[in-house]
């Protein structure tokens, strides 16, 4: 399998895994749960009661998946932060760009020799309240249709006629929430949010690639564009070897030919040539 | 009356529930790891990641042309060898063909810049070369799987000459028909902007988009039937299974993009649009006998999707095949291995012509 060394913060992979991870939660809760044995004399409970647990525990889910995006929304903007003083580190050290930061800071346009590292953060700042909207839609759809779930689960549980086992209970549970999950992913909203959510997070972290990439250049370190530069670099001579490789055999077999054809054509000179030097003694 | 769970059932059940899923999580920890793959093969050629198997021991006389298997770029090709008894390609190699599988690996980072026409006019062309040489033909028999069966269509359609025969297994070919979840879900993404950032796409993000299609049966239904496993085959199955699912490569930046952009959400294929290498993919030039199988009840290419295919190829022997069951079902399932793979083995005997010369 595949190691993965470190871990980036993806936004859009990070939200998935979340979702996941809540399924996993409730696994092993299950697994180290000890048996539950009814309370003396008490033969049945009512289902709205075993309900309101289950609403509680997708509020417990969804605030701990809220809490790990705020996380996530935290590093983003330290790195913004950290691009924001890298910049102003650059300035300080230089007293012609830092004459000029005071009176770029307060103005509004982005003017004069620093506009484009003006626009560049501007973006970043932009492109971070962007996903952090993206995610915020994304999570919302989630949680509603954890609520239709919910709500059809409880219209199914009403028509019973008798008490339910657990397997019949979970049976409905399955039923209900996967319908909801599949409307959710099947809708037009929910496929213009998940592709908002994935583009404002390619784009922020292209945007958090370049600020880096400043200062890993700043600190004469390898960065990001050395590295893509070369990988280019080599898949164009992968391409050019297979060509040569496929070129020289083909090139070597014409030239055989050549070869041969020549040496046809010589054998046939030859006999000639011979005959006329002994006709000439 | 509100409903009411009845508590001494409740209580019975998750008991045994519970008695069920310790004895099976011990079992299931003491078998693991378990072997897959381990049908006998031989590498005949490596290039970068890249590795043509032969699966050795053919019983019978090599009279036919070689056969090559191309599988997906998105999962790892042993899926089609399993288990011995359970084995597609031990299965074809038992009937008689020479086997070969083109395992593309695992992609790594300096592998980013590899494009669609790297992997079909690469290394595939290259494998489908060594193979003439090595048997002396002048063409091979073509099985392709999911994508990997997308990728031989676009090869047999730039190569006819080099291919005698192709099989598709659950093979998209119209990326915008009967409703495909994966398209609805790519719909609205800039994968440019991907192959840019991300470089390779991480095979987790790619795991969980696949989960995420059925997160209720995925992670809480299919445990729950692991609980039931009794005999141990089957739960060594089911762990082979499951190794299987999460054993995914990265996926080579520039070629996914391509193949997302491309293919989901342009449906280039059928357009007429793709080109690969500078030469436009053309679905009419795809002359030679086709056996396309799909499934019925395929969540990730609707029968639609591969059913196309019989639409634009040129072929004059066309034949098609739906298979009832899920996407993988066509390969790992006892109905398969009972009724699919003798039809298949029996159909690339039939397009052999050496084979065919045997049996006057």
């Amino acid at each position: 399998m595949n190691d993965t060394p470190y871990s980036r913060p993806d936004p859009a992979a990070e939200l998935l895994r979340l979702v996941q991870s809540l399924f996993q939660q409730g696994w092993q809760s299950f697994f180290t749960l000890p048996a539950q044995r009814p309370p003396d004399g008490e033969t049945s409970v009512e289902l709205e009661v075993l309900l309101e647990r289950l609403l509680e525990q997708a509020d417990a889910g969804f605030a701990a998946l809220q809490a790990q995006l705020n996380g996530i929304h935290v590093v983003h903007e330290t790195i913004v932060e950290a691009a924001g003083a890298f910049n102003r580190l650059q300035e300080a050290s230089d007293p012609a760009v830092g004459a000029q930061t005071a009176w770029l800071a307060a103005a509004l346009p982005k003017l004069g020799p620093l506009q484009a590292r003006q626009a560049r953060l501007q973006a970043l700042s932009a492109q971070l309240t962007e996903l952090h909207e993206a995610q915020q839609a994304l999570v919302s759809l989630a949680r509603s249709a954890v609520d239709e779930g919910l709500i059809d689960f409880r219209s199914r549980l009403a028509k019973q006629p008798a008490a339910l086992g657990l397997r019949e209970l979970y049976e409905h549970w399955l039923g209900s929430g996967e319908r909801a999950y599949e409307n959710m992913l099947d809708s037009e909203e929910f496929s213009l949010a998940l592709g908002r959510l994935a583009n404002c997070s390619m784009g922020l972290e292209r945007e958090l690639q370049d600020a880096l990439d400043g200062l890993l250049g700043y600190l004469r370190l390898p960065t990001r564009r050395e590295l893509t530069s070369t990988q280019r670099r080599l898949q164009e001579l992968r391409r050019r070897q297979r060509r040569s490789e496929r070129e020289v055999p083909a090139e070597l077999a014409s030239l055989r030919q050549e070869l041969l054809e020549l040496r046809e054509a010589l054998q046939r000179k030859q006999p000639a040539q011979t005959k006329s030097s002994s006709r000439a003694r | 009356m509100p409903a009411e769970l009845d508590l001494p059932k409740a209580a019975r059940e998750l008991a045994e529930l519970q008695a069920k899923a310790q004895r099976v999580a011990a079992r299931a920890a003491a078998l693991q790891p378990v072997a897959v793959g381990e049908s006998p093969r031989q590498v005949l050629a490596h290039w970068d990641g890249v590795t043509l198997y032969h699966y050795t021991g053919t019983p019978a006389p090599a009279r036919r042309l070689p056969l090559l298997v191309v599988y997906s770029l998105v999962n790892r090709p042993y899926i089609l060898d399993l288990k011995p008894e359970r084995s597609l390609l031990g299965a074809l190699r038992d009937a008689g063909s020479e086997v070969h599988l083109l395992d593309w690996g695992y992609p790594e980072p300096a592998d980013r810049y590899l494009e669609l026409e790297d992997y079909v006019e690469g290394y595939l062309h290259d494998a489908v070369e060594l193979l003439c040489r090595r048997y002396q033909v002048e063409q091979v028999q073509l099985l392709g799987v999911c994508q990997g069966g997308t990728l031989s269509v676009c090869y047999a359609a730039l190569n006819p000459e080099r291919v005698r025969s192709l099989i598709t297994l659950v093979t998209p070919i119209d990326f915008h028909a009967g409703s495909s979840a994966l398209y609805h879900l790519a719909k609205h993404m800039d994968f440019q902007r991907l192959a840019e950032g991300a470089g390779n796409v991480s095979a987790d993000l790619l795991n969980t988009v696949f989960v995420g299609l059925k997160p209720y049966r995925i992670l809480t239904q299919r445990y729950l039937e692991m609980l039931e496993i009794e005999d141990e085959e089957a739960l060594r199955d089911f762990l082979r299974m499951e190794r299987w699912m999460y054993d995914s490569p990265d996926q080579a930046g520039v070629a996914f993009a391509q193949f997302a952009r491309d293919f989901y959400q342009r449906n280039g294929l059928v357009r007429g649009q793709i080109e690969l290498a500078g030469r436009p993919v053309r679905l009419s030039e795809i002359r030679m006998p086709v056996f396309n199988v799909y499934a019925n009840a395929d969540h990730l290419v609707p029968p639609a999707s591969a059913l196309a295919l019989g639409k634009h190829a040129g072929s004059n022997h066309y034949r098609f095949e739906g298979f009832d069951g899920g996407h993988l079902s066509v390969f790992i399932s006892g109905r398969a291995k009972k009724r699919l793979f003798p039809e298949l083995a029996k159909w690339l005997e039939q397009w052999d012509p050496a084979a065919a010369q045997h049996r006057k």
